[in-house]
């Protein structure tokens, strides 16, 4: 099992009092799997997707990764954690546009200390693969959504992430641009990557292996 | 990669950093000038109040103006041993300050001296010269003083020292002060030859005068030391020769013509009258008579009620507009840095650690902090040459400080909330 969560339970803070949002929550990604979780909005989805990427803490349960239970780690290993497995993309693209497309991607990658020739090497790799080697050059502002979120995707995949978490990821862009986009997630499943996507999107959940409802501060697996 | 940060950090926000960092180097500037003034009005209005304040002063003038009276003191076996014992006692006593100053020029060996210095330059005068062997002498300007002189008027050294007792014994070599015009002709432990009253004289130089160092003098309330070669009115003993006897009989008259300070009341002016008629029984030296100067001190009284006045209001004005001005870069600084919490969360979900996001954070106020705070000194301490290093110092530590409380704030707000809360505003600022 590449991640595993167990009594999982997640609250916030509403004015004076706590208000649980997950709660003994159990959830298994394997190797490889395409996972859509489905929800409305405001049931949790998104902190899901963070207590995933090891963005934020939960009070209780276990997280498991490749069989280590990473529950525990401090700030530093969650960073550790985040910079060698996880790779975010979100529907607001998440670009820094103080630079052009070739740094956007670069960014992670100057995290881990590559060595320059390297760096260069992957992200004109990444860029052909996802045809927007034209824009390397552009400042990220200057691009269309679709450019944009290509963009975003192969800054997520230039370091070869376990595992891609995407948070609506076609959500602000047009039906066109869409189903080019998807068409990337399908690729990058096809290569092997485990892909989990919190969407409202049937459309966008029809192209997952594993489709999971979040309800009632529990996650029900609805089909395959 | 800090470097790369920082330059895509002020690429984007040049027009916003560039007014900040115009903001901040005026602000250090305006602090730096501020303190620096604030020191010297100190200075001067201290000095003017321990001066000035409650005190009277009067010219002491010996009687022998008359030629033939003073043809006759001189002839006297033992005038000179009285004449050195009235100054002596005048010098030493409690009930009064007694300032013994005069501005008798000196021939200076002349090794290109600026024509500024020379005796009678500002009356048009052109240099007075005389040759002794293969050297040069010209009339300088030169300033002499007793020890209580310069400490009444806080004479200060820019460099070197001011003199002690054992410089106003009669040693070989006499120790000189110069006025700051001189900084660049001598520097201190230099030696050189002066004739004072016909007398050929070694003088080491001590110290160079604060500059604008001033006394009162001669009806002058701003006397300025600066063009001057101070020398100090040393006590002789038995005269070696003839010439020798005459230089001290020189130095001896001007010296019994000080000024006396009292206490500006009626009995200290009484005890004053009686000590000075007392001295002048007891060493048998006659016929001095007193000029009460006190209205220039009445005109000084005045003046540092208004300095002193203008110093409480500029001082309010001052501290007003310095905090108002740390509030408004601070506002500013920490409103531009919140906009940037975007893409801190960028960065941090790419891999950047808080502890890294925080030394980012630092790091961009403090460049244009340290910028503004570099372009401040090239102003003032090395162009303007305002203030001194302790004012600079005092600068970089209120910067370092602005630094860190900005950084802070900010800090708080980034280890308090999750960086999630700042993920999904699109284009990371």
């Amino acid at each position: 099992m590449l991640l595993e969560l167990t009594g999982i339970k997640k609250s916030f803070k509403n004015g004076t009092r706590y208000e649980n949002i997950l709660e003994d929550l159990d959830f298994k990604v394997s190797k490889g799997d395409s996972i859509a979780i489905k929800g409305k909005s405001g049931c949790g989805k998104s902190t899901l997707l963070n207590i995933l990427g090891g963005l934020i803490s939960f009070e209780k349960g276990d997280m498991l990764f490749n069989g280590t239970n990473i529950s525990n780690h401090n700030a530093n290993e969650w960073a550790e954690y985040r910079k060698k497995n996880i790779a975010f993309v979100t529907q607001a693209f998440n670009l820094l546009d103080d630079r052009n497309v070739f740094d956007n991607i670069a960014l992670p990658l100057q995290y881990s200390n590559m060595p320059k020739q390297q760096i260069k090497t992957k992200v004109e790799k990444v860029l052909h693969d996802l045809e927007i080697y034209h824009a390397m050059k552009r400042n990220v502002s200057t691009l269309s959504g679709g450019e944009r979120q290509r963009v975003a995707i192969a800054r997520a995949i230039v370091k070869e992430p376990s595992i891609l978490l995407a948070d609506e990821p076609t959500g602000s862009l047009d039906e066109e641009t869409e189903k080019s986009i998807l068409r990337i997630f399908d690729d990058l499943h096809d290569k092997g990557m485990t892909l989990i996507i919190v969407t409202h999107d049937d459309s966008v959940s029809s192209h997952c292996q594993h489709i999971y409802e979040l309800q009632h501060k529990k996650l029900n697996y609805v089909n395959s | 990669m800090k470097v790369r940060e920082l330059i895509y950090y002020f690429k984007k926000h040049k027009f916003l950093s560039l007014s900040i960092y115009f903001h901040l180097t005026l602000f250090f500037v305006i602090l730096g000038t501020f303190v620096a003034f604030k020191g010297e009005l100190e200075y001067e209005s201290t000095s003017l109040q321990k001066i000035y304040e409650g005190k009277a002063i009067y010219q002491l003038l010996d009687g022998f103006y008359d030629g033939d009276k003073y043809a006759e003191f001189v002839s006297e076996p033992d005038y000179l041993v009285r004449l050195k014992s009235y100054y002596k006692q005048l010098n030493n006593t409690s009930d009064f300050n007694y300032l013994a100053m005069f501005n008798q020029f000196i021939y200076l060996k002349d090794k290109g001296l600026p024509e500024e210095l020379i005796e009678g330059y500002e009356q048009g005068s052109k240099k007075n010269q005389v040759q002794v062997g293969d050297d040069i002498f010209t009339t300088v300007k030169s300033f002499q003083m007793n020890k209580q002189a310069m400490n009444y008027f806080g004479l200060q050294v820019e460099n070197g020292r001011l003199w002690n007792d054992e410089d106003f014994k009669d040693n070989s070599v006499m120790p000189v002060l110069l006025g700051s015009s001189y900084q660049n002709l001598y520097k201190v432990g230099d030696e050189t030859t002066i004739n004072y009253y016909n007398k050929p004289l070694t003088v080491k130089i001590i110290g160079f005068l604060k500059e604008n160092s001033k006394v009162y003098f001669n009806s002058n309330t701003e006397f300025y030391l600066n063009k001057y070669v101070i020398l100090p009115y040393r006590d002789y003993g038995i005269p070696a020769s003839k010439t020798d006897e005459v230089f001290q009989q020189a130095s001896y008259f001007a010296v019994a013509n000080g000024y006396l300070v009292t206490e500006n009341n009626a009995l200290q002016n009484k005890l004053m009258m009686q000590r000075v008629e007392a001295i002048s029984k007891n060493t048998s030296f006659a016929g001095y008579s007193f000029i009460g100067l006190s209205p220039h001190f009445q005109k000084y009284r005045g003046l540092m009620t208004v300095v002193q006045e203008n110093r409480t209001l500029i001082q309010s004005i001052f501290v007003s507009t310095f905090i108002l001005n740390l509030i408004v870069i601070i506002t500013i600084l920490l409103l531009q840095q919140k906009r940037r919490l975007s893409s801190f969360a960028i960065h941090y979900i790419n891999g950047a650690t808080i502890n890294r996001l925080i030394y980012m954070l630092w790091l961009e106020i403090s460049t244009i902090l340290l910028a503004a705070y570099l372009t401040n000194f090239l102003v003032l301490y090395e162009i303007l040459k305002l203030g001194d290093m302790e004012t600079q110092l005092l600068i970089l530590v209120l910067c370092f400080a602005m630094s860190i409380i900005i950084c802070i704030l900010l800090a708080r707000k980034l280890l308090s909330n999750s960086m999630t809360d700042y993920i999904n505003i699109e284009g990371g600022v």
